[in-house]
Order: structure tokens, then sequence, then C-alpha cells
């Protein structure tokens, strides 16, 4: 069902000079960039789905109190519970959770599956001030730390495409991150233990925490109480399952790949108004 | 994402029906780059939702009623300055074309929004009686009546437009 190959037939139901107009319409020329340019900014909405998925909590401010709270609490542990921290499973838990606490700038690996498309994985850069860079398959979205998608970087076509809250598309505020601070404020109890398994050739604890309506499983390394998985449901689409995993804590990075500027040799787009 | 699991496959295939869809009722290249993202994003939500069963319907169903809507509410902020730039003849056939074009569009804005969407995706993306049923899920016979009004409402708007240029 497409016109692109129908030839304009005359319309014996139109008078001459509406049926003109028509076909003056139908002259105008479609411009080609203009398509490459809505495939390139249509297929960056997977992502920005995905991004929609963890976000809401208004980040820095909430974020310095939890973290304020998460050290007053890790402070008590250590001084109530040191020698508790070394035997039972749920002190691995603990320990895990002590990791997010602590982590300052880390990567991990997002995969999301829907369970009818091919998982959508995306490596994931934390600045230790909230900032995000995620890239999906060459697409690398900057995120600022409040929660707002700055600018996507296609690498493929070198295209870069700038986003500002007032522009029209703007998506509401997003904040990825929101895991870790419902993991953060969960506290160091899971609210269930689900025993040991294999995971990636390593022996792993699972445990499941349940936060503000939603529930996370937890998969800690029985040996050295190292975060090794996080599994959850999507926060909007229940269908979808979000795995993270690969955490590396404490990395120091660049600054330059958390800059908002465009890099040389782009072609910039902006949907700011 | 039922049918095409693919999302950019899925975009190379009707970015440039959705986009000329909504540059025929708009007739600006800007405006339609936005529409159009704003379908696909519109289109990724009702997928996510349920299994679709036609794209290509989906896709034109949105480009078209959202290109309407996008073209009434501009229509609605069209400055004073804009209204003399559309009625100002020029005797060059590229500008009674594109006068044509601006007045055609700016008449489809007023109609029902039903009668101009079967007027345009029967006009501009030439589809017929049946495919234009399927694409708003409406029944064929009020695909006919729908553009019989709409013809005849076009009619009466041009026989002015004709009036005033002929003044």
């Amino acid at each position: 069902m497409t016109n692109q190959n129908r030839p304009f037939v005359s319309t014996p139901d139109l008078d001459p000079l509406l049926e003109s107009a028509v076909w003056s319409v139908l002259c105008e020329p479609i411009e080609l960039s203009a398509v490459e340019r809505v495939k390139t900014r249509a297929q960056t909405i997977p992502q920005g789905s995905h991004q929609q998925v963890r976000r809401e909590i208004s980040a820095p401010k909430r974020r310095r109190q939890v973290v304020a709270i998460a050290a007053l609490a890790a402070g008590i542990l250590l001084v109530l519970g040191a020698t508790l921290l070394s035997t039972s499973p749920s002190n691995a838990f603990a320990q895990a959770i002590e990791q997010l606490k602590s982590a300052g700038a880390f990567r991990y690996t997002d995969i999301s599956s829907d369970g009818q498309d091919d998982p959508i994985e995306a490596q994931v850069m934390v600045a230790d001030d909230g900032r995000e860079r995620r890239n999906v398959s060459g697409i690398v979205s900057l995120i600022d730390s409040d929660g707002q998608l700055r600018l996507t970087l296609i690498e493929r076509t070198k295209t870069a495409l700038i986003t500002q809250p007032t522009g029209i598309l703007h998506m509401p505020a997003q904040y990825q991150l929101r895991w870790l601070e419902q993991l953060k404020s969960h506290g160091t109890k899971p609210d269930q233990e689900l025993g040991t398994k294999t995971l990636d050739g390593r022996t792993v604890e699972g445990f499941v925490v349940k936060q503000e309506g939603y529930e996370f499983t937890i998969w800690v390394d029985a040996k050295t109480n190292d975060l090794v998985q996080i599994e959850s449901d999507g926060m909007i689409d229940p269908m979808e399952k979000v795995v993270m995993k690969g955490f590396q804590f404490n990395q120091t990075f660049d600054e330059s790949l958390f800059s908002f500027e465009v890099p040389n040799g782009y072609k910039v787009f902006s949907t700011v108004k | 994402m039922s049918g095409d699991p693919n999302w950019n496959l899925i975009v190379e295939r009707h970015a440039e029906r959705v986009f000329r869809i909504a540059y025929r009722i708009l007739g600006s290249v800007h405006d339609a780059e936005d529409v159009s993202q704003i379908v696909f994003t519109e289109a990724f939500r009702v997928q996510a939702d349920g299994p679709v069963q036609s794209w290509t319907g989906l896709f034109a169903r949105l480009a078209t009623i959202r290109a309407i809507d996008h073209l009434r509410r501009r229509r609605k902020t069209l400055s004073l300055a804009d209204d003399d730039r559309v009625s100002n003849t020029d005797a060059h056939e590229y500008a009674v074309g594109a006068e044509l074009a601006a007045w055609l569009r700016n008449a489809a804005s007023q109609l029902p929004e039903q009668q101009a969407a079967i007027f345009s995706l029967t006009h501009f993306e030439q589809l017929d009686r049946n495919e234009v049923a399927a694409t708003l899920n409406i029944s064929p016979e009020s695909v006919s009546t729908a553009l019989y009004k709409a013809r005849q409402r076009l009619r009466e708007q041009l026989s002015a437009f004709q009036g005033v240029q002929n003044q």
C-alpha cells in the first residue's frame, strides 16, 4: 500500500482547479536528505525508550542525600557488624550493596530484552557526578547529572543530535540510575535469599530486593562477595527484562568521554527550537 | 515487536513514506521532520503495548493524523504577514503552483479531521477507497461519504479563493 510507483492519475471527481492544487502538492520534490535525517533520529528512539525505563527521581540533590545516608549507614555497619561480614550469605549481600554505595565512577553492561527482539546491549560509564555515557552499537548517548539526554553521537554516520529540555521532542526527565538509588536505599538485608548457582563460570549467591514497587535479583560472587549481576523487570514495560553485569567500580575516566561538546567532523542536528 | 523484530529495519522501510505523507500535508521540510519523529516515537510506544498488525497502516494513519494536527496548530499561529504572503499572487507558474498548494493545505486543515485524513490519503498518498478504509479502520462507505463532503467543501472554498484572486 504505497503510492511510490503510482503515476498521478487525473481524478474526474475533482474540479480542474482543485486537481491542479493537488497536483501542485504532489509535484513538490521530496527532499531525500530530510528522509535520511528522519531515519537517523527515529533509530535513536529505542534507546530513548530504554532510558525512560529507569528515570524519574530528580537527581543530584536526592542523590547526595541518599549518599549521605548510605555513608552513615555504612559507618554504623562498620562499627556494629564488622565481625559478621565474613560468614553468612546475607553478609555477601551487604558487601555487594556496600560496593554500590562506594562505587565512585563506574562502568557496567546493560542488556535489555523484551523476549521478542534481539537484546539491546549498552556499555555504560557513569562519572562520579552522575553524568552517563551509554554506547549501544556505536550510538552514544550523553546524559547529564539531572538525567537529561543532552547529546547523541551516531558514530557510523558521524551525526550528532543535540537535545535540550525546551525542544518539542524532549522526553520527560529521565534518570538512568534509579536502580542504583533504590538498591542503596534498601539497606543491608535482602528480602529473600535464592541460594547458589553457577553464573558465567562463577559460583554466585542470589538475593531478591523489593524496593518502591520494583524487584531486583542480585547475584554476588560467593568467594569474593563482588557484585556480579543485577536483574530487574522493565519499569515501564513489565515484559522487558534488564540485566546489568560486568561492574567495574572506582574507575578513572577521561573527562572528554562525558563532554556535551560535539566532536569535530560530526554533522549536527538539534531539536532546539 | 511483532512481525518485524528490527526497529532500524522498520525505520528504514517506512521513513520515506512517513516523511512524504507529513510533507505533502504540511509543505515544510522542518515541520515534516518533527512530525515524522513524533510518529516514530508514537509507533514505538504502540508496538510496546502489543503486536502491530500492519506497520504500513499504522504509519500512514499516524503520519496523516499527526500532520493534520500540526497543520491546524500552525494555522492558528500564522502571522498576518504569512497570510499576506499566501494571498499575494504571482504570474509565474511556479508561484501559482506553490500558492495553490499552500491554499490546499490551509483549506484541508479546516476540514473535520477525518475528512482531512481521507482527502490526504486519497489524493496525496493516492490510496484507493479500500486502502484508506483499512488505514483508518473505518468502512469503505464512510470513506466515500467523507471524501464527497471534503471535496464539496474544498470546491466551495476554492470558489471563494478564486473570487479573491480575481478581484
